[in-house]
């Protein structure tokens, strides 16, 4: 709303004073389409086809094109100076959050089942922690829509029981809003030790800073870092922390750590 | 394909041929390309009005590309329109039945010498992109239009742009050094043999393409100027008994050489709006590279604003414009949409003698035109020689209430000696009033078109036929 000084700035009418008033009835639902494209040169698949359908200005007029097109990796989110959720706004059908296997610990681990049960398993048992997985949190970053509210609570206060819940995803740590288990990692006395390209996943983008002072403090020499979005590309001499690289050949920073002696 | 000419069907069917996926003529491109960031165009569209279409959208890789492609266009006679970041306010680049040429996917960093401070680069790349590419190395080409996000450097070129540093480190015509373009007829200028600092082997004409908004052909690649990132920068504000008060110790300050990077001069309504203070403030930022050379001009800038009666009102509002200066759709979303108001911007740059008369009659007459209800202002590039100032308008929206809103504020404008644009350029927007400004040079910019574009493919129906 505009302050009493703003408004000293304006030509105010009868006509203009009415429209201030009904102003809370009128919500714009998708201010993309009146924007230049402030987030433009973050969208992956706009930087590397020059298209402009294929960004944000396009998904957000043609939501079709979007659910198909748009990688969901949130990278235009952070860019927004409205923090617009475009992605969440690709399907008006909740994407229900559901327990799919509970075990409880002071430090608990958070995977979706699609897309790290498995490796999240392996590293609970190694480092001894607790394990939460759950099942819904993939679709999100594949098919877009937001998360059913409810079905999100009952998730978060399963995690209140522990001291410490942590992703081991990036989906996961973005759609429930928690650390990623790489930041925590060295803190856990995990160490681990590789020199070459390191990836920074979109959906952590954010934590870049702090995602690679915890790398370092793992063992880990980045020689280069790869910003690339791996719905894009995949390389092999890259080391990945996106569960969902290793399905496209690329090397998993998990299984370092999983691999014999790989946690100290 | 439906309405479309055999010679354009048959046209797209051999570009399909050439470029495989890299051309769309998919109903969801068509309708993104038939506009730009035109404000009337976006008003139009937000109201579901059609716009004209292009013929089909096609991503060239390569200036030899570009060539293929504009051949292939003048054997069929079908018009073509160079694009860029599509971040343009005047139309420049809406085209009906054109074969939009997006230079976006030739992005290329081709090199970049720090010993000479200078980077060649195709035009497509992202300014932004190009921008973090320099810092990474600790240079800046220091080009910072709003369009900052959005732009690319051929648009920039094209466009004639400005930017926020602009007062220290000049537009985008002092930044290029030298560029490569493919013609109309589909023939390369290419770049100099020798990349030199300054050349007197006659009129250069590849300042020609500089502000031609893609009537003249399409630039592929450009040498730009960078300049070291400045390690030093000294940031404040000041209030003023008035804003021509402000613009008179700009002028000391221009005319006595302590130049800043930035310089920001918004008047109260402006700084009500965006400070929710309603005082005339100027904002600067000066920035060196040797600590005591921008202490000295610190200290001197200081004594002559305080001369002229500006009291010191710290960093917190440069601050606060730093953060804020790309933000374009807070604003539009918070009020403009919801309230059924529409936005414009309208930039000019007179002579120091003639900016009062400029600033008091446009507001006070543009403001008085019925469905006009706020005119902000804020002078933002200064030379020795005067300034540009930079008015926002909000008014209703419709487009009735635009076109009178512009007739006006042409009419003051030229009335009062200043220019119809400082940097957004012609386009659309500008074509029925620039002969009015430039006069008898339209006529011999017209005869440079008709002679280098004699089929008229290259961007037709603006400004130079």
């Amino acid at each position: 709303m505009a302050s009493i000084t703003t408004l000293k700035a304006i030509k105010l009418t009868p006509s203009l004073v009415a429209r201030f008033l009904a102003l809370p009835l009128h919500k714009v639902k998708n201010p993309c389409i009146y924007c230049p494209g402030i987030c433009l040169a973050s969208c992956p698949t706009f930087v590397t086809t020059g298209n402009m359908t294929l960004s944000p200005l396009g998904y957000a007029r043609f939501p079709n094109l979007a659910r198909e097109k748009c990688l969901k990796c949130w990278l235009c989110v952070n860019e927004c100076p409205i923090k617009f959720p475009l992605p969440d706004t690709l399907s008006m059908d909740p994407i229900m959050l559901e327990e799919v296997n509970y075990m409880p610990g002071r430090i608990v681990l958070v995977a979706d089942q699609e897309i790290d049960a498995d490796i999240a398993t392996k590293l609970s048992n190694k480092i001894g922690t607790g394990l939460l997985v759950v099942k819904g949190i993939q679709r999100r970053y594949i098919r877009g829509g937001p998360i059913d509210e409810k079905s999100m609570r009952k998730i978060k206060r399963k995690l209140k029981r522990a001291e410490l819940a942590l992703a081991v995803s990036p989906e996961t740590a973005h759609a429930l809003n928690i650390d990623s288990l790489i930041l925590r990692l060295p803190a856990l006395g995990v160490k681990a030790s590789y020199a070459g390209p390191v990836h920074i996943p979109c959906l952590l983008r954010k934590n870049k800073s702090q995602l690679l002072t915890a790398i370092k403090d793992l063992g880990i020499t980045p020689t280069s870092i790869n910003e690339e979005c791996i719905k894009i590309s995949v390389k092999k001499d890259t080391l990945y922390i996106c569960p969902e690289a290793r399905k496209m050949g690329g090397t998993l920073l998990y299984d370092l750590l999983l691999s014999p002696g790989g946690v100290h | 394909m439906g309405g479309k000419s055999a010679a354009e069907r048959e046209v797209v069917e051999k570009l399909r041929e050439k470029l495989g996926e890299r051309i769309s003529v998919s109903e969801e491109a068509l309708k993104l390309y038939s506009r730009d960031y035109w404000p009337l165009a976006l008003l139009k569209e937000a109201k579901g009005e059609e716009l004209p279409r292009p013929l089909a959208v096609v991503w060239p890789e390569s200036a030899e590309e570009v060539v293929g492609i504009v051949r292939l266009l003048n054997e069929y006679a079908v018009p073509f329109v160079p694009y860029a970041g599509g971040s343009g306010v005047i139309g420049g680049t809406i085209c009906g039945n054109c074969v939009v040429i997006d230079v976006k996917r030739m992005n290329r960093i081709i090199s970049f010498s720090e010993r000479d401070a200078v980077v060649l680069v195709e035009s497509g790349v992202l300014l932004r992109k190009l921008e973090e590419y320099l810092n990474e190395r600790k240079y800046t080409l220091r080009h910072v239009p709003q369009s900052y996000p959005e732009a690319a450097i051929g648009g920039l070129v094209a466009t004639m742009s400005t930017g926020q540093f602009s007062t220290k480190y000049g537009g985008i015509e002092e930044m290029v050094l030298d560029l490569e373009a493919v013609t109309p007829d589909g023939k390369v200028i290419p770049f100099r043999r020798n990349l030199v600092p300054r050349a007197a082997t006659g009129p250069d004409l590849k300042r020609l393409f500089v502000g031609s908004e893609g009537q003249l052909g399409i630039i592929t690649k450009v040498a730009l100027k960078v300049y070291p990132l400045p390690e030093y920068q000294w940031k404040r504000a000041y209030a003023f008994p008035s804003f021509i008060s402000a613009l008179e110790a700009m002028r000391e300050l221009m005319l006595k050489g302590i130049v800043p990077a930035v310089a920001r001069i918004y008047d109260r309504d402006d700084s009500a709006a965006r400070f929710h203070d309603a005082r005339d403030i100027l904002l600067l930022i000066f920035e060196e590279n040797v600590d005591e050379l921008l202490k000295t001009k610190a200290l001197v800038a200081q004594k002559i604003i305080e001369s002229h009666g500006g009291i010191d009102v710290g960093e917190e509002y440069v601050e606060k414009w730093l953060e804020t200066r790309f933000d374009v759709i807070s604003e539009i979303k918070k009020l403009l949409v919801p309230l059924d108001l529409w936005f414009e911007t309208i930039e000019t740059s007179a002579l120091w003698s003639n900016l009062p008369e400029v600033y008091e009659k446009f507001k006070r007459e543009v403001r008085a035109v019925p469905g006009v209800y706020a005119v902000l202002a804020h002078a933002s590039h200064f030379y020795t020689t005067g300034a540009c100032i930079y008015f926002t308008l909000t008014y209703d929206a419709r487009e009735e209430v635009y076109w009178k809103m512009w007739e006006k504020a042409v009419k003051v404008l030229l009335e009062n000696g200043a220019t119809i644009s400082h940097h957004h350029g012609v386009g659309l927007l500008r074509t029925k009033w620039v002969g009015e400004e430039i006069g008898e040079s339209l006529t011999y910019l017209r005869k440079i078109k008709e002679a280098w574009d004699p089929k008229r493919l290259c961007n037709p129906g603006k400004w130079l036929g």
